[in-house]
């Protein structure tokens, strides 16, 4: 794969299709678990990277084996067992947290962004982009869910990762209507800022288009005159 | 024409064919690497206990021999699953409550006290309970702690909660109380027998079918005192018997006492009007206990609605040592030293009455000076002028209260006259 081709992965994960903030989906675990704390947002994070990253990996190695009409139960089949693992894994392993996450650890199964990625990518792409498309996804997925997690847990619980920071606490960002307003908030500032970014990345651009165009323009009126 | 047909049907059966064969073998493959996975991450049940013991009681090790009773494994509001038992005496009960949310269930470890007091639980797994985490992780060692498994903590126990999960929660431990409550074995060694009724019944059974419709009530005598310190059970009792009940029989103004001694065979002795009346098998007029009771004898008077006991623990020259024990709802006493003399008629005459409370429903302050009034005002009081005197200086709003203190005294003027009337 080339760098250009990962760096593309890379920021489309992250950045410009960012799950939470880009695409909105997966918002149920997102105004769920956010309310748990920073931690569990990173142990939910953790399990989302693991389960987009294997099941995008299977899915790209069958992609030209499984047939069209039976493509979902087959993804859904592959997703639900890797949901299944992680779920053994936590519960075997990190049983404090498997226990603070409870059934959104399930639902990650049904979770939209992983099977958006399997239908919209995986299954059209090949096995290392697919990896890099899951990692970079579930990255995405993970700093948006934990910074979240980290503003609610300040502002609703005077907390962050679990340390008591302070008594003063706004209990609403801990309710499910702080969950609805900081995904609002976070999602309205992502979009500004990213708008304005790409506006002024794009300024640049033609910017130097135009530039570019210029020095052409004079390069061959030079040409011209000297000829 | 058929050959065409044919030719055009096998590429849809080949391809149905070979969706079918690829997602039968996803599953297997998907199945085979559970399987590998499960090997090595189950937990088991010893495990999840062992675990669950870690967070909720470190102390545990596993009694010897405990082999639990699962007669009564299904309770109205859950069941129980599995039951252990640590050395100390501590049962661990998992109990199972239902109508969690969507009708989902939530398993708890509900650890019970040797003294049937709850000690902590912890949740074992769910199902359907998404909001599970939502409990506080502290919840096990706070909510329902200490409250004792009985009839009235089963009956009570509603729940009152926020979220569906909480209700299966109360209805596990529910279910744990019920099970302790039902079972004969852990209900004998955690004490929840009803020791009082058996001691009404054993009463009743003494004094035959004659009393049949009287009305059994029990005396509070081991929270009522008779010198603000010592219990009217600890007074009655000695080093060989304790007073364990005391039932006021009564019908239609006719009274009699049962005191109930004994730890293992419950010993009954019925005294009216300071007499014995009856007494059980293995009784005998030698026994302590039973010239502490004909001694320290009980006085019951009646006012309006309300019975007034008093005892008179001490008699000695004409100072009379007197508790008011119970009226109506007020739950202790009231200690007073009552002096009486001979009047010129002979009969007994309050001459000082000095009071000593014990927290009976009087609160310090202004209804304190009130009771301090009405003592005084009974300075002087004879058998016969009693009722007007307390009539004119009763307490209003503390009645309860001052009949107490009425009938210490009318029980101190009334023993000083059958002494006078004996010794003439």
């Amino acid at each position: 794969m080339k760098l250009k081709r990962f760096k593309e992965i890379a920021l489309d994960g992250t950045v410009r299709q960012n799950p939470t903030l880009r695409l909105v989906l997966g918002t149920c675990p997102t105004l769920a678990v956010t309310g748990m704390g920073a931690i569990s947002c990173l142990g939910m994070g953790a399990a989302v990277i693991f389960v987009l990253v294997f099941s995008n990996l299977i899915i790209s190695l069958l992609r030209n084996v499984i047939p069209d009409k039976v493509r979902i139960p087959c993804f859904i089949m592959i997703i639900a067992t890797f949901v299944t693992i992680v779920s053994m894994f936590m519960e075997a392993y990190m049983e404090k947290l498997f226990a603070t996450l409870g059934i959104f650890l399930d639902l990650i199964v049904v979770n939209c962004i992983i099977l958006g990625r399997a239908e919209s990518f995986a299954s059209h792409n090949p096995v290392l982009d697919s990896v890099c498309d899951g990692l970079f996804m579930g990255i995405g997925f993970t700093l948006s869910l934990t910074l979240m997690g980290i503003v609610r847990e300040i502002l609703g619980k005077g907390a962050l990762f679990g340390v008591q920071l302070w008594n003063f606490k706004i209990a609403f960002f801990a309710e499910k209507a702080g969950a609805f307003l900081t995904y609002a908030l976070f999602i309205a500032i992502f979009n500004v800022c990213y708008n304005a970014v790409e506006r002024k990345l794009k300024h640049k651009a033609a910017r130097n288009a135009v530039a570019i165009e210029r020095e052409a323009e004079a390069a061959a009126s030079t040409e011209a005159k000297e000829a | 024409m058929a050959e065409k047909t044919k030719k055009s049907a096998n590429p849809t059966l080949i391809a149905a064919v070979k969706a079918v064969a690829v997602l039968v073998c996803i599953c297997v493959v998907c199945v085979a690497l559970l399987a590998v996975c499960n090997e090595f991450l189950y937990i088991d049940d010893e495990e999840r206990f062992s675990r669950a013991m870690r967070d909720v009681y470190s102390g545990y090790v596993p009694a010897d021999g405990f082999e639990a009773d699962l007669t009564h494994a299904s309770a109205p509001t859950g069941s129980i699953e599995k039951v252990y038992k640590s050395t100390d005496g501590v049962y661990i009960i998992e109990a199972l409550g239902n109508d969690g949310y969507q009708g989902g269930t939530v398993t708890l470890y509900v650890l019970i006290n040797p003294d049937a007091t709850i000690k902590s639980w912890a949740i074992k797994e769910n199902t359907l309970q998404s909001y599970i985490a939502r409990v506080p992780s502290d919840a096990g060692t706070k909510w329902y702690v200490g409250k004792r498994v009985d009839e009235e903590f089963v009956k009570d126990m509603t729940g009152a909660t926020v979220i569906k999960t909480t209700d299966a929660i109360y209805n596990a431990v529910k279910a744990a109380a019920w099970y302790c409550l039902n079972t004969e074995s852990v209900k004998n060694e955690l004490g929840l027998i009803d020791k009082e009724g058996l001691a009404r019944d054993a009463v009743k059974q003494l004094l035959g079918d004659g009393y049949a419709d009287y009305d059994f009530a029990p005396v509070n005598v081991s929270s009522a005192t008779v010198d603000g310190t010592k219990s009217v059970a600890d007074a009655l009792s000695d080093d060989a018997d304790k007073l364990s009940y005391l039932f006021r029989v009564s019908k239609d103004g006719d009274v009699l006492f049962a005191y109930v001694y004994g730890e293992e065979t419950l010993k009954i002795v019925a005294v009216k009007d300071g007499e014995i009346l009856s007494k059980s098998e293995g009784v005998e007029d030698t026994d302590a206990i039973v010239a502490n009771i004909l001694a320290n004898r009980i006085y019951t008077f009646t006012f309006g609605s309300y019975n007034a006991y008093a005892i008179i623990t001490n008699a000695a020259e004409g100072v009379y040592t007197v508790a008011g024990l119970k009226v109506g709802t007020v739950p202790n006493t009231y200690v007073l030293k009552v002096t009486i003399v001979a009047d010129t008629d002979g009969k007994g005459k309050v001459e000082k009455i000095e009071l000593t409370t014990d927290g009976d429903g009087w609160e310090q302050g202004v209804p304190q000076d009130n009771a301090n009034k009405l003592v005084t005002s009974l300075k002087g009081a004879r058998l016969d002028n009693i009722d007007s005197l307390y009539t004119d200086n009763k307490v209003s709003g503390a009645t309860q209260s001052a009949d107490l203190i009425r009938a210490a005294v009318q029980a101190a003027l009334t023993a000083f006259d059958a002494s006078q009337a004996s010794a003439d």
